[in-house]
């Protein structure tokens, strides 16, 4: 009776997670092994592997695939590397009404991505949007560019969209883990003489890196499971050119109201994300406490 | 300043209990209004706010009248709705009442989802109020078959062409009848310099609405498949018909940018006069008005004609009971009442939509003004009624995923009209195999 105590106590939790987080979860898999189309609920046979096989010569899956690689790191790369930035400048610099410029600053997190994709959708629409008007006033161009509706733009337009919006999170997180830096350390640094660079490299980096990596592994995870902003913006067009995996899953799921096929498909995404979890905490070696 | 902890709360415990107890049971009365939880019927409605609204409205009346029945509206966005619907039915919690669209029909009556009215309907006072080409609509979309009434038409939409009659009157121009006419139409409205363009085409989600429609009226037929199930819509004329749309676009007679447009875009690029004209519903006329155009700007015409047919884009919205209706007595009574003419005929009106009764066919409201072609597109009985296999699992599909992305192929010229067909004609082909081997060879066909 001793020994079952605390799994005793600790059962209301693990109900709770087993309900709300493997019971769905499991759902999905088991259904990804069926043939499950909602127009046909009474037709539901086991069909093993079959949705997997589909997937593999289904050349919007590889596509979308490559879309989604695309995606996540264009839009991770500046919105990390600018929102660095902005975090050190806010660290660095102290000058009068700065709370209230860090505020206007991380306002864009607050924003729901629906309201981010409608006001980039107009601002870049190629014939009202306030975008190509500036870029014609100031004689960047001479004709409007149609940014959501050719192929080689449409998916950069949305990682601008996704890159104003996550600069933000960056720069909170690693703004909060740079004020967390004891002073003590730079000076020290300061006496034995270290350059700028140094005490980047030897203080602040080693510092922030666990900051960093989750970061980073958080964002790329929500970044590759975000479709509703390239759905308001582009639906994943121009004929597919911004269609990307956690989309083909929603177009599948919502619109095809193929739920059997799409739950491969999320258990793929699913699958993608857990490698690229493993290699990347490998790579970033997220237990040692160097420098990258 | 702060009150000290033995202070005596200035509400003592039974008094508390007291204002919880009569609050929930006020809450309790005031939710209920008069009706029991037997008498309150449910109805699904996925028609977008405007005629979610009016639906509620007239619940609200026919409340008053029955104060015994309370009227539910369950208002789903129309995005949602076929999904929604599905999942309700499916889920084993269908609504009593049903909005669908005729497109819907099909499919959720082979879902055993939809109720055989046929002999309440004998027996119905307002049985012979409906148009032929309301009845009609109905026996397309299999809301009617073989006599049997499986629900009645809430309303009709059609299309018809919006012009900006400012730009026909400086060139001297009418709103075109053919479809020739309107392609030379569309290339002298056109004037890059000026930013105008003859025609705002719809090139993302929900395009296929007006390119079907020419695609009939090029090959004079709306059928889809022939005796053997295999989809006809790649022929020569059907082609030729897709060919007339995408070129359109590659002469550039409509914006680059509308490669990527939808409604919203589509709309705004009217009334904000770039585009000279855009085929629309009549619900787009109150939003060209709010906008600053009036009768010297905004002209409504016709469809034109294609050369093998004129084709009316019509649709409607069919009420019709859930075979799953809880309490049905009570479900027939305010279906009865709410399709009188005397409730559809405002509720038209207030809607901006046509009413499928023959006494609003007279009403001056829908024979004057930017109304009057619409309602000449959905009373003539000798156009082509467009269809749509919506029977088949896979057209969700088909219309929302593979037509959006396969045109913007086309007009990316990746692929030709012919290719785009070929491929679009193939997936049907293998649907329809796959429907006829599970149900048998009766398809559903446009009556």
């Amino acid at each position: 009776m001793k020994k079952a105590e605390p799994y005793l106590l600790l059962s209301p939790a693990y109900l709770l997670i087993g309900g709300f987080m493997f019971y769905p979860m499991i759902t999905v898999v088991l259904l990804s092994f069926r043939q499950y189309q909602l127009m046909d609920p009474l037709n539901t046979p086991f069909i093993g592997l079959e949705h997997y096989g589909t997937m593999l010569t289904d050349g919007y899956f590889w596509r979308s695939l490559w879309n989604s690689v695309v995606w996540v790191s264009a839009s991770l790369f500046f919105q990390f590397l600018l929102g660095f930035g902005l975090a050190l400048l806010l660290n660095s610099t102290k000058f009068w009404g700065k709370g209230l410029y860090q505020a206007i600053v991380f306002t864009p997190w607050a924003v729901s991505g629906f309201l981010i994709a409608i006001m980039w959708a107009w601002m870049l629409n190629g014939e009202f949007g306030v975008v190509n008007d500036m870029l014609l006033r100031i004689g960047l161009i001479d004709e409007k560019i149609g940014f959501l509706s050719r192929t080689e733009t449409a998916l950069f337009a949305c990682v601008l969209a996704n890159v104003w919006f996550g600069i933000t999170f960056f720069a909170i997180m690693l703004f909060a883990a740079l004020q967390a830096i004891p002073p003590s350390l730079y000076e020290a640094a300061d006496i034995d003489g270290a350059t700028a660079w140094q005490s980047f490299w030897r203080v602040t980096a080693p510092m922030v890196k666990s900051t960093i990596v989750v970061t980073i592994l958080l964002r790329a995870i929500w970044i590759f499971n975000w479709a509703d902003l390239i759905w308001v913006m582009t639906k994943g067009g121009p004929g597919g050119a911004s269609q990307t995996l956690a989309l083909y899953v929603f177009q599948k799921a919502f619109l095809g109201l193929d739920f059997g096929y799409s739950a491969a498909l999320g258990v793929a995404l699913t699958v993608v994300s857990l490698i690229f979890t493993a290699i990347f905490l490998r790579v970033s070696k997220f237990h040692s406490e160097t420098a990258f | 300043m702060t009150k000290p902890f033995n202070q005596k709360s200035s509400l003592s415990r039974r008094e508390m209990l007291k204002l919880t107890g009569s609050t929930i049971i006020g809450a309790y009365v005031f939710g209920c209004s008069g009706a029991t939880e037997q008498n309150t019927v449910t109805l699904f409605s996925a028609m977008g706010d405007v005629k979610n609204q009016a639906i509620t409205k007239m619940a609200e009346t026919f409340a008053q009248l029955h104060p015994d029945i309370r009227v539910e509206v369950l208002q789903v966005p129309w995005d949602q709705g076929r999904a929604k619907l599905i999942t309700m039915v499916a889920g084993g919690n269908p609504p009593d009442l049903i909005v669908l669209t005729g497109q819907w029909m099909a499919e959720f009556r082979a879902m055993g989802a939809i109720d055989n009215l046929t002999s309440w309907y004998q027996t119905w006072t307002h049985k012979d109020a409906f148009t032929e080409i309301g009845i009609r609509r109905c026996e397309i979309s299999a809301a009617i078959e073989d006599g049997q009434i499986y629900g009645l038409p809430l309303e009709i939409t059609t299309r018809a062409m919006f012009y900006q009659k400012k730009w026909l009157d400086e060139l001297g121009l009418e709103p075109a009848m053919t479809r020739s006419e309107w392609r030379t139409l569309l290339e002298k409205l056109t004037d890059p310099g000026k930013n105008r363009y003859g025609y705002a085409m719809r090139g993302a989600r929900g395009g296929f609405w007006t390119w079907w429609p020419i695609l009939e009226e090029f090959s004079g037929t709306n059928e889809w498949f022939d005796k053997d199930h295999r989809c006809i819509i790649n022929g020569p004329d059907h082609v030729a018909g897709l060919s007339f749309w995408n070129d359109i676009y590659q002469d550039g007679l409509s914006p680059k940018d509308s490669l990527n447009w939808g409604y919203n875009e589509l709309v705004q690029a009217f009334w904000s006069g770039i585009c000279g004209c855009i085929e629309q519903d009549p619900e787009v006329v109150p939003t060209c008005l709010e906008h600053g155009m009036d009768a010297s700007s905004l002209i409504t015409a016709v469809m034109p004609a294609g050369p093998k047919a004129q084709v009316a884009s019509n649709d409607i919205w069919i009420l019709s009971r859930s075979s799953g209706a809880q309490n049905k007595e009570a479900t027939q009574q305010f279906y009865g009442w709410v399709m009188a003419p005397e409730q559809l005929i405002p509720y038209s009106k207030a809607t901006n939509v046509l009413p499928a009764v023959k006494q609003g066919m007279n009403d001056p409201a829908f024979n004057q003004g930017f109304f009057k072609p619409f309602m000449k597109m959905a009373s003539n009985t000798a156009l082509l009624q467009n269809w749509y296999p919506s029977y088949l699992p896979e057209m969700g599909e088909f219309i929302e995923v593979m037509v959006t992305e396969e045109q913007q192929n086309m007009l990316l010229k990746r692929q030709s009209p012919q290719d785009t067909l070929d491929k679009l004609a193939d997936f049907l082909t293998k649907a329809q195999k796959k429907y006829v081997d599970q149900h048998g060879p009766d398809t559903p066909r446009p009556a």
